[in-house]
């Protein structure tokens, strides 16, 4: 029963892992926050602090990812055949966020490369942020359940993200 | 007995959502039910939400519901993902081990196996879906009407499936819109209306069809002869020229006309229409059914059991000709 449940899971990962090599959505946002983490790496800008480019890596990618990825599960009418198999919707929606957490981590690796920090406090980074992701996973979740489809997600995402902006300017 | 419907219905405050439906597949059978696509649409939606339906309202095979498969019309795909990927999915998510290449090969899918189904035509797409059946290994297989909006290549492909699916021993349960589609795929066919279920009887026609031959024979000298059919809208009654009506069908104790992708209710039988119209050139080609045969493009011929026929009239409309009827249709056109 055990391996049966997990084959499943592996090829719900399987599935995501080919669609995402061709989600345009998603690969541009994941090319645009590794494009300007290293370009502030390269270029630094004293008022730019550690907690924007978090919370920018966190909306612009986290979130809006796994908003993204729950609702084409909606939108391409194949939820059902994985609920007929048996796949409840935590199991779906589990199986997203463990995709898209693993990207997030792969950003974060990429920007604690690129900001030259210590191994100490590379983890202790993971460690603080970790509570961040998971509720920036949670409140794409919610997006994803809320909305229709991708447009909406840019349209009640991209203000989360300049709520973010304009709390740094001011 | 695979799969069985006792007395499932849904009531809604004052409103018959969905008919008494009662109904029995045995594995091996492919049965088609014919009825409005109002009902096909709540059927579907009470077996996707299983909890709405009483226990004694339906027996379901060994396995539970797990290992019924049900194919809906709104069933989509990946768009990103090539057609070799969604059937490695599928493999996976019901993990089986599955002949890809035989099953690229039966869906007749092998030109677009590396394309992305986003690419893929409408019916490419419904013959992907079609080839996840072949992967899941059900007791019974339910088609929410499958050959809907299809070309002639992918019914072809479909009336293979069922009968492929039979073959392994599953049972085989579609609900359709049309009964020339009905009657085309199923072995059994019923008719599912407010008034329950009716099961159509095929195999009367070919007795009914040996007792009038003699009938035939003496007709076919027949002097040709001018007469209007009638058929009534409302308070009006329309006179029809014969050769204006395309085909003539049977439904429900009713019959009425087909005239250009239109549908007049007439009052005479089916019966007294074929007399009075087969020195003009009509065919009893179905029970059901009585066709002009000047209107008829094509002879389908879909197995060796099941015949259509496709006449050139604007909609481009098919009708089923029976197994009988089709070598009497053959002497008749000489073939």
């Amino acid at each position: 029963m055990m391996k049966r449940r997990l084959g499943r899971w592996k090829a719900l990962l399987y599935k995501d892992v080919c669609d995402l090599r061709w989600n345009g959505q998603v690969l541009f946002n994941l090319i645009g926050v590794i494009f300007f983490i290293s370009i502030l790496a390269v270029v630094p800008e004293e008022n730019l602090s550690l907690s924007f480019l978090l919370g920018f890596i966190f909306v612009m990618l986290t979130m809006l990812m796994q908003g993204n990825l729950m609702v084409e599960e909606q939108e391409q009418r194949t939820i059902r055949r994985l609920k007929q198999v048996g796949f409840s919707f935590t199991e779906i929606f589990l199986s997203k966020m463990l995709v898209t957490f693993t990207v997030t981590v792969f950003v974060l690796v990429i920007f604690s490369v690129l900001y030259g920090n210590h191994f100490f406090f590379i983890v202790k980074l993971f460690i603080l942020v970790l509570p961040i992701v998971v509720s920036m996973l949670v409140a794409g979740t919610f997006l994803g359940i809320k909305t229709k489809n991708t447009i909406e997600i840019s349209l009640y995402g991209t203000p989360s993200f300049y709520s973010i902006f304009l709390l740094k300017v001011s | 007995m695979a799969i069985s419907f006792n007395r499932l219905k849904k009531i809604e405050k004052n409103t018959v959502l969905l008919p008494e439906l009662s109904l029995t597949v045995q594995t091996g059978e492919i049965i088609a039910v014919q009825c409005e696509n109002e009902y096909i649409g709540h059927l579907f939606e009470l077996l996707n939400h299983l909890h709405q339906i009483k226990k004694e309202a339906m027996t379901l095979p060994e396995g539970d519901f797990q290992s019924v498969y049900l194919l809906q019309q709104t069933d989509g795909l990946y768009k990103r993902l090539t057609v070799m990927q969604m059937l490695m999915f599928w493999c996976k998510l019901y993990q089986q081990q599955a002949d890809l290449e035989q099953i690229l090969n039966l869906c007749e899918l092998q030109p677009c196996a590396s394309k992305k189904t986003k690419h893929l035509t409408r019916s490419e797409q419904c013959r992907l879906l079609f080839a996840s059946t072949l992967i899941q290994q059900a007791a019974v297989y339910i088609f929410e009407d499958p050959s809907l909006g299809l070309d002639l290549q992918s019914k072809h492909v479909l009336h293979n499936l069922l009968i492929h699916l039979a073959d392994k021993g599953a049972a085989v349960l579609l609900f359709t819109s049309t009964l020339e589609e009905a009657i085309r795929l199923g072995n059994t066919v019923y008719r599912y209306s407010n008034r329950g279920t009716q099961q159509l009887e095929q195999d009367i026609e070919d007795t009914e069809d040996a007792v009038e031959e003699n009938y035939e024979e003496e007709t076919t000298s027949m002097q040709v002869q001018l007469d209007k059919i009638s058929a009534k809208i409302e308070d009006k009654i329309i006179l029809f020229n014969p050769l204006e009506i395309d085909y003539i069908e049977a439904r429900e104790g009713q019959t009425y006309l087909f005239v250009n992708d239109e549908e007049f209710a007439s009052s005479n039988t089916i019966k007294t229409l074929e007399e009075r119209l087969q020195p003009l050139g009509f065919f009893r080609c179905h029970r059901s059914y009585l066709v002009n045969l000047q209107r008829v493009r094509e002879i389908i011929i879909w197995s060796k059991n099941s015949y259509s026929l496709s006449l050139d009239n604007p909609p481009g409309s098919t009708i089923p000709l029976s197994k009988g009827n089709y070598s009497k249709l053959k002497e008749l056109i000489h073939l």
